[in-house]
C-alpha cells in the first residue's frame, strides 16, 4: 500500500460518514461513530497497516490519520447538536484573500518616467556627486565667491572647508564636459539641496533633472522643442510651453520655462492660482564662459541646458497642492499612486 | 525693487494699460511679481479742518475734537500729541476704510461720543508719521478725498523680481529705457540741473587711498532746512516702498529710486571739509546709523575724515555725520564703490541695505556727476538750498565702454530664429547700445557703462531675443545628436528593484536624507557629514543610510493606524570614509499584522520571518546565494541580527528594531528590517542568464524529523546536511516542534530532501541506501535522535 491509497481510503471513509450521520437519530451515529473510530473502526485498522510501510512513510501516513480522526469526530459531534439537517452552501461571494499591495511613490514614477522620456530622445542618463565642491557647485558655473547670484540659492556647507551640499545638478554638466569631447547629450537626475524654510512650495531637499545637449549647431528653438516634447509625454498632448527671459550666471541667454496648466490649459483656474501656467524651472544656452571652462571653443560648440524640479512636475501632474506630502510618506496619500 | 504706473508714465510715454505693462515686462525678463492698487488702501478718508479742541479730557485722557469737511460737523477723540485748532488733517468719516483694512466707525469712549478717526500718516498708507497727524497744506479743499491728495487714485504699484544680473533695473531710469525697447522707441532720460550754483568746490577735497573706489563725486551745499517732505515726495516714497524721514534723506532716496545710483548725505559741519576713502583699520569700529556699533576689518572699506571714520563705503553712513533737524550745510557723496569690496563689507557686517544691494551688483561709473547735479536741484527746490558748490570729481581711471560685434548670423545660431536686422538693431539701440559701425551682416556696438552683465555676442544675443519676443521661437523637435542613448546599469537595475520589491508588497517612501545627530549616530558603522549651518538639530546630519529615516515613515503609519505597515526605500546613505561617501542601499522595513483583514485570514503580527523571506526572494531573484548568520547589531534586538553575505563578503543585515529605540520613534510595535547593498547585488543582476538542462523525471522526497538539542540552530543543521549530501537536490525545514512529545531543551526540526536524477527515475532502493547515511552523519554530527 503506498501513500496515495491510503489518502484516497481516508477521503472515502470521510465521505461515508457524512452521508451516514443523521441529526435526528443519535443511537444510529454511536453505532456508526464505533463504526468509524472504534477500536476496532475502519480507521485504527488503517494505522494498524502503517506498521507493514516503508518507516519513511509513517510520519506522513501518521498525519494522515490524525486529520481523519479529528474531521471524524467533528463529524459525530456536530450531527449530535443540531437538530436541522445543515445545508451547506460554497459561497464564491465571499470576498478574495486579500495580498498585500506595495507600490510605487508618485515623485519616484515622475522620475522613472522622466528618464524614459528622455532616454527615447537621445539623451544618456548620467550620475554625480551630492556632496560637492565648490569650485563645481558655483566657480565653474560662472558664479564666483562675489557674484550676487549665489545669494538667490542659500547652501549647506559641510563641516570642511570648500565643500557643500549641491544646491543644482549642473556641477554634473561641468563633471561631464570635463571628462569627454562634444557632442554631449545627457540628463542628470539627482537629489539637490538648499538651505529654505519649508512650507508648501519649499523643502530643503529636492529632486532635479539637469539636461545639457552641445554639439555644433544646437539652438533654443530646439531646447523648445525637447521640453515641450517632454511636457506632452509627461503631463498631457495638450501641454504648451511658456519661455520667460531670466538670468543664470551659467546660461546667455537664460530663460524661465512654464508649463500651461493642465486643468484649464493656459486660461487661469484654481489650481494655477489663476496664471494659466505652472513654473518649473530654468534653462539656456550654455555660456561661452562654462564651455570655455572645461575647454570646449564657443566657436565651434554651443548648446542647451535646462534644470527641472521633479517635485514641481509631479505636483503639476497629480494636482499636489503641497510639497510636504511627498516627504510625509503617509500611506493614505501614497496608497493613491 | 518698486515702479508705479503714473510715475512710469511720467518718465516715459507708453500705450500699454497696467495689466499690459506688466506682461510686457514679465515677458522681456523683468518679472513683475505682484500689482498693487493703492486707491484699495483706504476709502471715505477725506480732508477736515479741527475747528474746536478740549485737550487731554480727563475722563478718558483724549482731545476732543470738532471737525469739519466743510458741509458737516464731526465730533471725534484724538490720542494725537500735535492737535490744533485750524489743522487740516485727513479724517476718516464714520463708514471709511483706512490702511491695513480697518473699518472705522462710531464708538463711545468713556461717555463720549467718537465719529470717525483723524488720521497719521501711517493711518493713510505712508511709511510716516505714525504717532501724529499727517498736516496737508493750509491750501487743501475742506472735504476733498485723500486717495485724489496722495496720487492713490488710477495708480498701480509694480512690483519686481529684477535679476541680479540687472543693476540698472534697481533704477526707474533702468526700467524706462526696457520700455523704451519694447515700444520701440529710443529714450533719454531728462537731467535736472540746479537754477544757482556757484563755480567753487567750497574747499572739499577726496583722497582715495583704496583701489576699490574707482570714483567718488563730492558736492557742497549749504543753507539747507531739514524739514518734512511735500506731500507729493512722502506719498511718492512710500508707493516705492521707503519710508519717509526728512526731505534731505527723502530726496536722495527719491533721486536712488530714479537713477539707480545710492547717494549718501552728510553733515558738512559735523564733517568737516576733507574726505578720505580708504580700506577700514583692524580693530576699527563705527557706530552706524541704526545706532549698531560695528566692528571693521581691513575687508571694509570706510570714508573717514584725518580725525574719524563716517561711513562704512556703499554700507550705510555713520551717526557721527548724520543730518538731524538742526542741519544747515551738506556734504553729498555720490560715488562708485566695486561690488565686490561692498559684498564683503556686507557679508561681513550682515547690512543689507538699499544701497549696498546696488553697489554689490555694479553701479554705472558714469552716472555720478549727473545724479550729483540732480539732486542738488532737488536741496534747491525742497530744501531751499542757498548756496551750490560745483562737485569734486575724483576719478583716476575713466571707463572706457567695451565695443561688441553682433552678426545676425549668430542671433540665428542661437535662438534658431531669423531675426530681421533692423529689429535686432532698433532693440539694441533702445536699450542704450550706441551703434559704432555697421555692414550689411551686423553691426558693432558700444556696451553702455550701466550694462556690466553684457561682456560677449550672447549676451547681446539675449537682449536682442528677450526684447524681440521668446514666444516667436517655434519649438523644433527633431532627431539631433549621439545616439544610441546609454543608461546605466546602475538605473536600469534600480528601476528593475523598485518594480519588484512593490511587486513583493512593498511601498516606496521618500525618506529625509538629512536628521538629527544622536539618532542617527546609533545606525552609523563610519563617521557622519555633518552640516555646518543647519536648519535646525533635527537636520543637521546627512544618513549613513536610509533605515533611520525609513524607520520614521514606519512608525508614524503604524502610530496613524494602519494595520500592516511595508516599506522600502532605494537611495542613498552619506559618511566618511577617507573622504565623503555616497553610497546606495535597498533598505526595506515592514511592522504591524501580516496579513490584510479578511474572513480567512490569520491574525499574526508580522515576524523578522517576514523580512527575511522577502530577502531570500530578492537573492532567488537575482540567483545570489544569501548566506545570513547570527551577528549583532546595536540597534536590533537580542538575537534577531542577521548579516547578509555573499561569498563571505557582507553585504547587508537583517533584524528586529531594539525595543530601547521604541521611544526615539515613539513605537509601540516590533518592525523588521533589511538592508542591503545596491551596488554588490548589481553584478547579479546583469550576469547573463544561460540556460541550463533540467530533469523530466520525477523527484523522490524523503523527510525526516530530527530531535536536537535546543542551542544548534537551524542553520548549522542545513550546512552540515547540505556538505553531507551534495547530490540533494534541495534541501528544505518543514516543521519546528517542541513540547510535550519530546524531551524538555531539545526540538524537533523535521527536514525534507529531494533527489532527482537527469537521465532516469531513481529508484526507492537507491534513494534509501542514501538517505540512511545521511541519517546516520547528521545524527552522528548533532547527536540528534530521529523523531518516530
Amino acid at each position: 500500500m503506498d501513500i496515495s491509497e491510503i489518502r484516497e481510503k481516508i477521503e472515502k471513509i470521510l465521505q461515508e460518514a457524512k452521508e451516514q450521520v443523521s441529526a435526528g437519530n443519535p443511537e444510529l451515529n454511536e453505532q456508526l461513530k464505533s463504526k468509524y473510530l472504534g477500536r476496532k473502526g475502519e480507521l485504527s485498522q488503517i494505522m494498524r497497516s502503517i506498521g507493514q510501510l516503508d518507516y519513511h512513510l509513517r510520519p506522513e501516513v501518521g498525519k494522515l490519520a490524525n486529520y481523519a480522526k479529528q474531521k471524524l469526530e467533528e463529524i459525530f459531534s456536530t450531527a449530535g447538536k443540531v437538530r436541522k439537517p445543515i445545508e451547506r452552501r460554497f459561497d464564491p461571494t465571499l470576498p478574495g484573500r486579500s495580498l498585500p499591495v506595495g507600490g510605487m511613490h508618485p515623485l519616484k514614477r515622475v522620475l522613472r518616467e522622466s528618464i524614459e522620456i528622455f532616454v527615447s530622445m537621445g539623451f544618456s542618463v548620467v550620475g554625480g556627486p551630492e556632496i560637492e565642491t565648490d569650485y563645481y557647485n558655483f566657480d565653474a558655473l560662472n558664479t564666483p565667491e562675489d557674484h550676487p547670484a549665489r545669494d538667490i540659492q542659500d547652501t549647506f556647507y559641510i563641516k570642511k572647508p570648500e565643500w557643500l551640499l549641491r544646491t543644482q545638478t549642473s556641477p554634473v554638466q561641468i563633471r561631464v564636459m570635463e571628462s569627454q569631447s562634444p557632442p554631449v547629450k545627457i540628463i542628470a537626475p539627482g537629489r539637490c539641496y538648499r538651505k529654505d524654510a519649508i512650507d508648501a512650495t519649499h523643502y530643503y531637499a529636492f529632486t532635479q533633472i539637469e539636461g545639457l545637449y552641445v554639439d555644433r549647431d544646437v539652438t533654443l528653438a530646439d531646447l523648445k522643442g525637447i521640453l515641450t516634447g517632454y511636457g506632452k509625454k509627461i503631463i498631457g498632448e495638450d501641454t504648451e510651453i511658456r519661455f520667460r527671459p531670466h538670468f543664470f550666471p551659467f546660461t546667455e541667454p537664460s530663460v524661465e520655462y512654464d508649463f500651461s496648466c493642465p486643468s484649464c490649459h493656459g486660461t487661469g483656474c484654481r489650481i494655477c492660482k489663476g496664471s494659466g501656467w505652472f513654473e518649473i524651472s530654468g534653462a539656456g544656452m550654455v555660456s561661452p564662459k562654462v564651455l570655455r571652462t572645461v575647454g570646449y571653443d564657443p566657436n565651434v560648440f554651443q548648446g542647451y541646458a535646462w534644470g527641472m524640479g521633479v517635485e514641481r512636475i509631479t505636483m503639476v501632474k497629480y494636482g499636489i497642492e503641497d510639497i510636504r506630502l511627498l516627504f510625509e510618506n503617509d500611506l493614505a496619500f501614497l496608497e493613491q499612486f | 525693487m518698486r515702479a508705479t504706473y503714473k510715475i512710469l508714465k511720467e518718465l516715459i510715454d507708453f500705450p500699454f494699460a497696467p495689466d499690459e505693462l506688466a506682461e510686457r515686462f514679465t515677458m522681456t525678463g523683468s518679472e513683475v511679481e505682484k500689482l498693487i492698487d493703492p486707491s484699495m488702501w483706504i476709502d471715505g478718508v477725506i480732508a477736515a479742518k479741527i475747528i474746536e479742541v478740549d485737550r487731554d479730557t480727563p475722563k478718558h485722557g483724549l482731545s476732543k475734537c470738532t471737525v469739519t469737511d466743510g458741509k458737516a460737523i464731526f465730533s471725534t477723540l484724538s490720542g494725537a500729541p500735535d492737535i490744533e485748532v485750524g489743522l487740516i488733517a485727513p479724517f476718516a468719516k464714520p463708514g471709511a476704510k483706512i490702511f491695513g483694512d480697518i473699518e472705522i466707525g462710531i464708538e463711545e469712549i468713556n461717555g463720549d461720543k467718537s465719529e470717525g478717526m483723524l488720521c497719521s500718516g501711517v493711518e493713510v498708507g505712508l511709511g510716516t508719521p505714525k504717532d501724529s497727524l499727517l498736516h496737508l497744506p493750509d491750501s487743501t479743499v475742506l472735504g476733498a478725498d485723500i486717495s485724489e491728495i496722495l496720487g492713490y487714485n488710477n495708480e498701480i504699484i509694480f512690483e519686481f523680481e529684477i535679476t541680479p544680473n540687472r543693476p540698472d533695473c534697481y533704477g526707474l531710469w533702468g526700467l524706462a529705457r526696457e520700455i523704451a525697447a519694447i515700444t520701440g522707441k529710443p529714450w533719454e532720460p531728462i537731467i535736472l540741473h540746479p537754477e544757482n550754483c556757484i563755480n567753487d568746490t567750497g574747499g572739499v577735497t577726496v583722497v582715495l587711498d583704496t583701489p576699490n573706489c574707482p570714483r567718488y563725486v563730492g558736492r557742497l551745499i549749504e543753507g539747507i532746512r531739514v524739514k518734512r517732505s511735500p506731500l507729493w515726495l512722502m506719498s511718492r516714497l512710500s508707493l516705492l516702498g521707503m519710508r519717509p524721514i526728512n526731505n534731505i534723506v527723502d530726496l536722495t532716496n527719491y533721486v536712488m529710486l530714479l537713477t539707480g545710483q545710492p547717494i549718501h548725505a552728510f553733515d558738512a559741519d559735523k564733517l568737516g571739509k576733507t574726505i578720505i576713502v580708504r580700506q577700514a583699520r583692524e580693530n576699527e569700529s563705527i557706530i552706524t546709523l541704526d545706532e549698531e556699533e560695528r566692528k571693521l576689518s581691513s575687508e571694509i572699506m570706510m570714508i573717514a575724515t584725518p580725525e574719524q571714520s563716517v561711513a562704512i563705503a556703499g554700507v550705510m553712513g555713520g551717526i557721527n555725520t548724520e543730518v538731524d533737524n538742526d542741519t544747515r550745510n551738506i556734504l553729498v557723496e555720490v560715488a562708485n564703490f566695486s561690488p565686490s569690496s561692498v559684498r564683503r563689507a556686507k557679508k561681513i557686517t550682515e547690512l543689507n541695505t538699499e544701497s549696498s544691494m546696488r553697489f554689490e551688483r555694479g553701479v554705472d561709473p558714469q552716472v555720478p556727476p549727473i545724479v550729483a547735479d540732480i539732486v542738488a536741484y532737488y536741496t534747491e527746490q525742497l530744501a531751499d538750498a542757498q548756496t551750490i558748490h560745483t562737485s569734486v570729481d575724483e576719478y583716476p581711471h575713466p571707463v572706457e565702454p567695451d565695443l561688441l560685434t553682433l552678426t545676425s548670423d549668430k542671433v540665428k545660431r542661437l535662438l534658431g530664429i531669423n531675426i530681421p536686422t533692423d529689429d535686432t538693431r532698433r532693440i539694441l539701440v533702445c536699450l542704450g547700445f550706441d551703434i559704432v559701425s555697421q555692414n550689411a551682416d551686423g553691426a558693432t556696438y558700444e556696451v553702455p557703462t550701466f550694462r556690466p552683465d553684457v561682456t560677449c555676442e550672447a549676451d547681446l544675443v539675449e537682449e536682442v531675443g528677450r526684447i524681440y519676443g521668446l514666444d516667436l521661437i517655434e519649438p523644433l523637435l527633431r532627431a539631433q545628436g549621439p545616439i544610441p542613448p546609454n543608461i546605466p546599469d546602475e538605473i536600469t537595475f534600480d528601476h528593475f528593484l523598485q518594480s519588484y520589491i512593490a511587486g513583493l508588497g512593498f511601498r516606496y517612501a521618500f525618506c529625509d536624507p538629512l536628521g538629527n545627530r544622536s539618532l542617527l549616530e546609533i545606525f552609523a558603522e563610519k563617521p557622519l557629514v555633518e552640516l555646518s549651518n543647519p536648519i535646525s538639530k533635527d537636520l543637521a546630519v546627512m544618513r549613513p543610510n536610509p533605515l533611520p529615516t525609513l524607520i520614521a515613515a514606519v512608525a508614524r503609519n503604524l502610530n496613524r493606524g494602519f494595520r500592516s505597515v511595508r516599506m522600502f526605500e532605494i537611495d542613498f546613505g552619506y559618511y566618511v570614509e577617507n573622504e565623503y561617501t555616497e553610497k546606495k542601499f535597498v533598505t526595506l522595513v515592514c511592522g504591524g499584522m501580516r496579513n490584510p483583514i479578511g474572513w480567512n485570514s490569520i491574525d499574526e503580527s508580522i515576524d523578522l520571518y517576514d523580512i527575511k523571506g522577502v530577502v531570500e526572494t530578492i537573492g532567488k531573484e537575482l540567483e545570489v546565494n544569501f548566506e545570513m548568520d547570527m551577528t549583532e547589531l546595536p540597534y536590533a534586538k537580542p538575537r534577531t541580527a542577521l548579516s547578509v553575505k555573499i561569498a563571505n563578503e557582507k553585504i547587508g543585515y537583517i533584524g528586529t528594531l531594539n525595543n530601547e529605540l521604541w521611544s526615539q520613534y515613539d513605537l509601540k510595535k516590533d518592525v523588521h528590517f533589511a538592508v542591503l547593498n545596491f551596488e554588490t547585488l548589481l553584478p547579479y543582476y546583469l550576469k547573463r542568464r544561460k540556460y541550463k538542462k533540467f530533469s523530466r523525471f520525477p523527484a523522490i522526497r524523503r523527510d525526516v524529523a530530527l530531535i536536537i538539542d535546543e542551542h544548534i540552530i537551524a542553520n548549522d543543521i542545513i550546512k552540515e546536511a547540505k556538505l553531507i549530501a551534495p547530490d540533494a537536490e534541495e534541501i528544505g525545514i518543514f516543521d519546528m516542534y517542541r513540547g510535550d512529545q519530546i524531551p524538555q531543551n531539545k526540538k524537533s526540526l523535521g527536514i525534507y530532501f529531494t533527489f532527482r536524477a537527469l537521465d532516469r527515475t531513481l529508484t526507492d532502493e537507491e534513494v534509501n541506501q542514501k538517505f540512511e547515511g545521511i541519517l546516520r552523519s547528521l545524527c552522528n554530527r548533532f547527536n540528534a535522535s530521529i523523531r518516530k
